[in-house]
């Protein structure tokens, strides 16, 4: 803190530039702007669309968020890392089939769930992370490939005719009037914010988090503090493929049916989601970003969708968002400086 | 300075020109070469003259996606302006009566505006490249759903038929795609070719010997779009209709097609030669699985097994090039 006294004088002569630094600094820590641009189209909300106050409206919002919030965890830990998971729609398709299709058409039994949910992608999504560490493959071909390889292992499991049905508790997850142990909240809420109390504090408190982050700013001199930088990735890129299963499970309620494009939106939705979030590729970053960056989106989307605006206008209007919340935070340091 | 060389073209052929560490291209060249030879086993009666038809988008959208790999960047909006571009010519500009080879300039400027943007935000906003252009495909399929509310065709023999139809002995699609490589080739013969590879592969380097970076790489990235736009008319030509749905398509498979063909996604490393054998052995996988009669629910699995192994044969080898 040998600046601060310098800060000072530089505060009385230009106190613009004092409120743009810390500003930008307070900016890193927690997505300010993110939650300005929230209560502003939430205002816009209230004014445009009548009836948006109520209760199961606001409700309606959150789950589409928690929707997208969910399918973005893994996205998140994999790019604190700085790669990118290209495998999650493969992966929330194969996590739908699962649940409707696999473990009762094989009689997989309770440790079978277990078994097919969470080994598997564990598996899959680990040789993903070895194979890219081990042999320096690009994360964005390697996970494509894993992609194409759980879509199939969905495929193959029921005999391609991929149209599965949701069974009744699954639906009970998101429905928008559902309650959770008497609370007027559906279950899938509280699933979000445990999930992401839980992401966020193993993230931010444990040894584990630590290395991660570590591993995401630089590689080699992670390896120099004797992190097993392999195993971060097999573990992140494990992760995030169990995460995408069980965000599959969850899609599949919502959407009570499955098929094998039920992931695709997802893919650049979560993505979306960790940028205008804040998370930058290799960190800094976390999860509560995410959190702020899905429910963004899909308030923006909401409202404009609500205001007669076209899926299209959507899709254009979520590429300005990205744009303009990289340029107020994500600019890379410019080539002349790091000559 | 080895990985440069684009081929064999000088000298003597000597055995270490084989050798798959020097010419990374060769993995994806024997493996498209293998996958050929067992189609033609297992369906000798194969109509190559569509095959090549239908494979001649892919090859140039990994050709389009190339470019700004090269350069150490990467773009997602490769795949959608391969779409507007569709749209555009046989929804707006061939009912308008400029279906003829004036079609051309206009989609080709409009093709190097988008690269222009991307380059631009990449370089000047400096902001990443992968998200930068993830943010200008959305736009522009946002776009093409305005523009394309239904699928648009094409009606009667338009030159783009001509030129992705069978000419002659020609078999259709050769002639696109022979189009793009002497395109590619044209620029590689001037001293674009030495920047490009100098700044994918150190840009700190480059600044500091005095190349102008930012401009460099502005244009691999309007390039890259110049020939989405040549993709996409061969898409047009080939299917003689376009629709906004085709938006996403290619966006994935065109870059595995680059990264098997030994083109490192970190840049500076590779060629064009690479990534049109690296598309041929996507294309032939599927043709020999279905010639070979596998469940349609099979293809993705033993697609993306195929896909994995080979890029981690690839990869195997480039990095025992890097180690000696």
């Amino acid at each position: 803190m040998t600046t601060t006294h310098t800060e000072d004088s530089v505060s009385t002569a230009q106190p613009a530039s004092s409120f743009r630094i810390t500003f930008s600094r307070a900016q890193q820590k927690f997505p300010i702007l993110q939650l300005l641009l929230i209560v502003v189209v939430l205002i816009l909300a209230f004014v445009t669309l009548p009836g948006f106050g109520s209760y199961y409206s606001i409700i309606s919002v959150l789950v589409l968020a928690a929707l997208v919030g969910i399918t973005a965890i893994g996205q998140t830990v994999v790019v604190l890392t700085g790669g990118f998971d290209l495998s999650v729609p493969g992966f929330i398709v194969l996590g739908a089939v699962s649940v409707s299709t696999i473990i009762g058409q094989l009689q997989l039994g309770p440790l079978g769930a277990v078994v097919m949910m969470l080994l598997v992608p564990a598996l899959l999504g680990g040789a993903a992370g070895w194979l890219c560490h081990r042999f320096q493959i690009s994360p964005i071909v390697m996970t494509l490939a894993m992609n194409s390889i759980a879509l199939g292992i969905a495929a193959v499991a029921t005999d391609g005719s991929v149209a599965a049905s949701a069974p009744d508790w699954l639906r009970g997850l998101s429905v928008p009037v559902g309650t959770t142990f008497g609370l007027p909240v559906p279950p899938i809420i509280v699933i979000w914010v445990g999930i992401g109390v839980l992401v966020t504090l193993v993230l931010a408190l444990t040894p584990a988090g630590r290395r991660l982050y570590a591993t995401g700013a630089n590689m080699r001199a992670a390896d120099n503090a004797l992190i097993r930088t392999r195993w971060v990735w097999v573990a992140v890129y494990a992760f995030s493929a169990i995460a995408s299963m069980v965000a599959g499970a969850l899609l599949l309620g919502f959407a009570g049916g499955a098929d094998l494009t039920l992931g695709n939106p997802y893919l650049f939705l979560g993505l979306a989601a960790v940028i205008v979030g804040g998370t930058v590729a290799g960190g800094p970053g976390d999860y509560i970003k995410t959190v702020i960056g899905a429910v963004l989106i899909t308030l923006v989307s909401t409202v404009f969708i609500g205001n007669g605006f076209t899926p299209a206008d959507r899709q254009i209007l979520l590429g300005v968002i990205i744009l303009v919340a990289m340029l107020v935070y994500g600019r890379e340091r410019s080539l002349r400086d790091r000559v | 300075m080895t990985t440069i060389t684009s081929g064999p073209l000088s000298g003597t052929l000597r055995l270490s020109d084989l050798s798959l560490r020097r010419r990374p291209y060769l993995l994806a060249g024997g493996l498209s070469l293998l996958l050929l030879i067992a189609t033609v086993i297992v369906q000798p009666a194969t109509n190559w003259s569509g095959q090549i038809a239908a494979f001649a988008p892919l090859a140039i959208a990994a050709m389009a996606s190339t470019s700004s790999v090269l350069g150490g960047g990467i773009d997602l909006s490769i795949s959608p302006v391969m779409a507007l571009t569709g749209i555009l010519y046989a929804g707006y500009l061939f009912p308008a009566g400029l279906g003829g080879i004036e079609a051309l300039p206009i989609l080709v400027a409009l093709g190097a505006l988008v690269g222009l943007v991307n380059g631009f935000i990449v370089v000047k906003l400096r902001l990443s490249p992968l998200v930068a252009t993830l943010a200008v495909m959305f736009i522009v399929t946002g776009v093409n759903l305005r523009l394309a509310d239904r699928p648009f065709t094409v009606t009667g023999d338009t030159w783009l038929r001509v030129v992705s139809g069978p000419l002659g002995p020609i078999p259709g699609g050769l002639i696109s795609i022979v189009i793009v490589v002497l395109l590619w080739y044209a620029l590689m013969a001037t001293a674009y070719r030495r920047s490009i590879y100098a700044v994918g592969g150190n840009d700190a380097t480059a600044y500091s010997a005095g190349m102008r970076v930012a401009a460099i790489r502005i244009l691999s990235y309007v390039f890259g779009s110049v020939l989405a736009v040549f993709a996409g008319l061969s898409l047009v030509g080939l299917t003689s209709s376009a629709s906004a749905t085709t938006s996403s398509s290619y966006l994935l498979v065109a870059l595995a097609a680059v990264a098997i063909g030994g083109t490192s996604l970190l840049g500076g490393r590779g060629g064009v030669l690479g990534s049109i054998l690296g598309a041929a052995a996507l294309f032939l996988v599927q043709t020999l699985l279905s010639s070979l009669g596998v469940p349609g629910a099979a293809l993705p699995l033993i697609y993306g097994i195929v896909l994995a192994a080979a890029l981690v044969v690839g990869a195997a080898i480039a990095l025992r090039r890097t180690k000696r």
